[in-house]
Parts: C-alpha cells; sequence; structure tokens
C-alpha cells in the first residue's frame, strides 16, 4: 500500500468513529489531527476502538497486522500522537521496517 | 433400597402418565413392568452390584426404566446421550466402563470391555453398596471433569413429596438438570415429556401435545424461542413455570419472556453438577434476585464470591483434585451481588474480562447487544490488547444484510447509552450460526 492509501484508510476509519460520536465530539478527518495524548481526540479506549477498526480494513485487503504491539507502546515518539504518525507507522509496518 | 419410594409411587399410579416421547406415552405400569424385565435382564448378564456400566441412549421408557433397574442393583451408572456423542470414546476412557449399554430403535446391544476400574472413589462407594452416578461438566471453562455421585444420596432429596407437574425434559440424564427433572417428575408422579427434538418448533409442539406445566431451560434457549415466532403457532396455555439456570440470565431476555408469558411465572434455578440443584426463589418472575438453598445446602459468600456446601455433593472428581476446602464448601467460581439473603449472579469469575483495570461481565454487555433489533444472538469475550491489556470482543448473529461496519456504528450508539465506554465490544465479529452447545448453554470463545 502506498502512503496515500494509507491515509484514505485511516480517514476512513475516523469516518467510522465519527458516525458513532456527538456532534460536538468529531474528530477533524486531517494528517494534522492529535488523536493520543497531548489534545488528542481520543482517550484510551477510542484510540482502542480507532486501531482496531483500522486492522478490521486492513483485514479485508488480507493484511494482518497488529498496530499496537510492543515497540508501538515504547516508542520514544508515540506513534499515535497524531493522524501522520500513525500513518507514518502503519507505513512502516507494511513495509517490514 | 434406594429407589424403593420410587417404585412405590410407580405403583400407586399405575395408569397415569409417566413418559410422553413424542406421541408415544407409557403409563407408570408399562414402566414398573419394562423396570422388571431390566432387573432380570442384568441378572441374566450377571452385570454385578459395583459394576460400571454406560447407558449410551437418549430418554425413552427403556432408558428410564434401565436405569432405574441399574440404581436398584447399586451399580456405577454412565449415562451417555447424544448431546455428548463427541466424546463417547474420552469419556468412557475416564470412567472405566465395564460394560456399555447401546440402547436405539433395535433391539438392546451389550458389550464388555476389559476394564478394570479401581478409582479410589469408586471403591469408597462400593463399601457403602450404594449406586453411583459419574456426569460430565461440559468443558466450557477447560477440559470435562468427571463428576462422581453417591446416587443414593441424590435421590434422597426426592423423597419429600412436592407437586406432581408435567414437566418438559429439556436436558438430559447425563446433566445434573435432567437427572433432577426426571427424578422430581418420578418421585411426584408427574410427566416427563421429551420433545422430538430441542428446537423451539418441536418443543412448542411438544407443550402443546402434552398440556406441560413446566418447561426448565436455558436463557439462550429462552432466546431463541422468542426469535424463532415458534410459541406464536402452538397453545401454550397450559405452561405455568419457566426455569431457567445453566448461566447467567440477560435482562433483557428475561425483560422479553415475561412479557411475552405475562401469566407464566419465571423461577431461577441455580445448581452445579457437583453439588445438585438447589431450591430457590425468584424475588418475582421479572427479577434477577434469587433466594437459594434448602434443607441440606449451606452457602456463604467469600470476596463477593459464592461458595456451596451440601449433603448431597459429589464425592469427587475422578479426572481432578478435590474442589472442597476443609469444612466441605466448594468455590462456585460464580461471582455474586448480595442484598441480605437475595443474591444476584453476575457471572464467572473466570470469564470477568479485565479493561485497563475495570471489571466486564460479558453477561451484561451480551444483554445490551441483544436488545438490539436484528441481533439474534451475541457472544462476549476477550482479546489482549497492548494498550488496555484486555478489550471487550463480541461475536454477532445478525438476520440483517448490515455489513461490519454498518454494524459497528449501530452497535457503538446503541451501546454508548447504557454502557460504560470500556464494557463496549471493541472488536465484532459477525457469524453464521448460533454459539450455543447441544444443550444450549451460550459458549463464548476464549482467548
Amino acid at each position: 500500500m502506498t502512503h496515500d492509501e494509507i491515509q484514505s484508510l485511516v480517514f476512513a476509519a475516523l469516518e467510522l468513529t465519527n458516525q458513532s460520536r456527538e456532534d460536538d465530539a468529531q474528530v477533524p478527518i486531517s494528517p494534522e489531527t492529535a488523536l493520543f495524548g497531548k489534545q488528542g481526540h481520543l482517550d484510551s479506549m477510542g484510540l482502542v476502538a480507532l486501531l482496531i477498526d483500522i486492522e478490521d480494513m486492513l483485514l479485508d485487503q488480507d493484511i494482518q497486522v497488529s498496530l499496537s504491539d510492543e515497540r508501538a507502546m515504547s516508542a520514544a515518539n508515540s506513534p499515535f500522537k497524531n493522524v501522520s504518525s500513525l500513518v507514518e507507522h502503519i507505513d512502516k509496518l507494511l513495509s517490514g521496517e | 433400597m434406594t429407589v424403593q419410594f420410587l417404585l412405590d409411587k410407580m405403583a400407586e399410579l399405575e395408569n397415569q402418565q409417566a413418559v410422553a416421547v413424542g406421541s408415544n406415552v407409557i403409563t407408570y405400569a408399562e414402566l414398573l413392568t419394562k423396570y422388571h424385565a431390566w432387573l432380570k435382564w442384568i441378572k441374566e448378564e450377571q452385570i454385578q452390584p459395583g459394576e460400571v456400566v454406560s447407558i449410551k441412549s437418549d430418554y425413552s421408557a427403556d432408558s428410564i426404566s434401565l436405569f432405574l433397574a441399574l440404581t436398584h442393583n447399586r451399580n456405577i451408572i454412565v449415562p451417555l446421550s447424544n448431546d455428548s456423542k463427541a466424546h463417547f470414546d474420552s469419556f468412557c476412557d475416564i470412567a472405566q466402563n465395564q460394560y456399555d449399554i447401546i440402547l436405539g430403535d433395535g433391539p438392546v446391544t451389550l458389550v464388555r470391555t476389559n476394564n478394570q476400574p479401581n478409582h479410589e472413589l469408586y471403591q469408597v462407594l462400593r463399601g457403602r453398596n450404594q449406586p453411583g452416578l459419574v456426569l460430565f461438566s461440559s468443558g466450557s471453562t477447560g477440559k470435562s471433569k468427571a463428576i462422581f455421585h453417591d446416587l443414593s444420596q441424590l435421590l434422597n432429596k426426592f423423597t419429600v413429596p412436592r407437586k406432581m407437574m408435567r414437566t418438559l425434559a429439556f436436558l438430559q440424564f447425563d446433566h445434573i438438570g435432567g437427572v433432577n427433572t426426571l427424578l422430581y417428575t418420578l418421585a411426584n408422579g408427574g410427566t416427563a415429556v421429551v420433545p422430538a427434538k430441542r428446537t423451539p418448533e418441536s418443543v412448542c409442539e411438544a407443550i402443546d401435545t402434552h398440556q406441560v406445566e413446566v418447561l426448565p431451560t436455558s436463557p439462550t434457549f429462552i432466546n431463541l424461542l422468542l426469535l424463532s415466532g415458534a410459541a406464536d403457532d402452538a397453545d401454550l396455555s397450559s405452561l405455568k413455570l419457566i426455569t431457567y439456570g445453566t448461566e447467567t440470565m440477560p435482562d433483557s431476555t428475561l425483560a422479553a419472556i415475561t412479557a411475552r408469558f405475562p401469566e407464566t411465572k419465571l423461577l431461577q434455578t441455580y445448581g452445579l453438577s457437583e453439588v445438585g440443584i438447589l431450591r430457590s426463589k425468584s424475588r418475582d418472575s421479572k427479577s434477577l434476585w434469587v433466594k437459594v438453598g434448602g434443607a441440606e445446602f449451606e452457602t456463604k459468600i467469600v470476596d463477593g464470591r459464592l461458595w456451596i456446601k451440601s449433603e448431597s455433593a459429589m464425592l469427587g472428581y475422578l479426572n481432578a483434585p478435590s474442589p472442597f476446602d476443609e469444612d466441605g464448601f466448594l468455590d462456585t467460581g460464580d461471582q455474586v451481588e448480595q442484598d441480605g439473603e437475595w443474591i444476584k449472579i453476575l457471572g464467572r469469575q473466570s470469564e470477568i474480562i479485565n479493561v485497563g483495570g475495570e471489571k466486564v461481565y460479558p453477561a451484561e454487555v451480551e444483554s445490551v447487544v441483544l436488545e438490539m433489533e436484528g441481533v439474534e444472538d451475541a457472544a462476549v469475550y476477550s482479546i489482549p490488547h497492548a494498550i488496555t491489556g484486555m478489550v471487550v470482543a463480541i461475536e454477532v448473529k445478525l438476520n440483517t444484510e448490515e455489513t461490519l461496519s454498518e454494524f459497528k456504528v449501530r452497535m457503538r450508539k446503541h451501546c454508548s447509552s447504557s454502557l460504560q465506554q470500556y464494557k463496549i465490544p471493541r472488536k465484532i465479529t459477525l457469524i453464521d450460526n448460533y454459539t450455543h452447545n447441544a444443550r444450549f448453554k451460550r459458549m463464548r470463545k476464549r482467548s
């Protein structure tokens, strides 16, 4: 998958999240959107849900991957900080880095 | 003679219906005749007291009368119904049966094995010169355990006369609930009605045809009964009492069944293969609060978990260490809430899901999801997750054409109004089949 395809997939997952969120709790669909941590739009359960949704969408394309393994949790720079860091993280995982 | 009180009762009520299987109805006199024929057969085949005998059969006049005859002969009985067909070999191996009696449509088959059963618990029972019963746990929490009872003690509790009832034999005699239904019925001159199949349609037909008064069943079956609409095509007005047990009742299913059968009393039962079925009383039909006990039972609650001591408890497991504490209490593994003498069963300790330090009981989540339009069945389990330790996962059987994404959105919206965020299932799998086993107990996946 290309970087852009991964980003579209993350956007689609965020749209899915937004569908079950209140109007005043919508997550902006943009690469700069803060996800988890400082000024993040998601709490831990929200992040878990988003990651599982993305994993489900990847599974639809026969890609089996876990986005929240030990390595991600211990990274100095959290891959879940914002949308673009998450896209980077997925890109790395898929290219086997 | 431990079965004498049953035989006396049967002799009194000779023209009364004892067992109805499909359209075939057997009176107590006929059951008694079959019983005597079996006694003669046991003698001819030289089956000795204390020997271990398996019966492969579902409920029928033949299997019930054989069960009584082997009880009289003080055998160790291993009933094996078709519910556990896949495990026949391993169960026989654990029980070390010396005889295998197979009942079917044709003549009886008797197979002698070379087993030499010398389990120490068997020796204890033989020393008492009493009949025994081997039951197997369903294995929903691990491997099946062989539960060994002194059958005379199980029978004792039925010597106190109670109400004569026409009862549906929902579970077979290889399940403590099935044994309980059978013995209660025979001891009180009632009628055991065996449905042709354990489907909602077949059960409703049996209730209608034989004017059944009591339906002992499981919450899962009640859910299917409501979904199937089978109750709409049959006259179930004879039904006075529905009892449910073996698993935690979802609030949503209880609300639906009491609304559908406002005239029928609902009673929660509580029992374990290890200690037998306790006498119970629900606070009212719509309540999950229940009082459990009875003359031969003692209960205590330690750290929110229910412990039971019973005079009719098993002697022990054939294939596991004794689970009793030094005072003879057994940890049921069921987590309960207490309000004076009333308790509410929350679920099994082993099935609690710990999400970031918060406890989730599968039954509570299932109840909320089962309220949703189009959801036929739901079973909650856990998956490990690096962020919260565990997360709640669910398998759902839908009768709608929704995609996974569409259902996710609908389910999350629905759950958000009645469940805390950590209880809402994050991993959702749509499945095609129901999640229950042959005895209509919900089988949750293990992570």
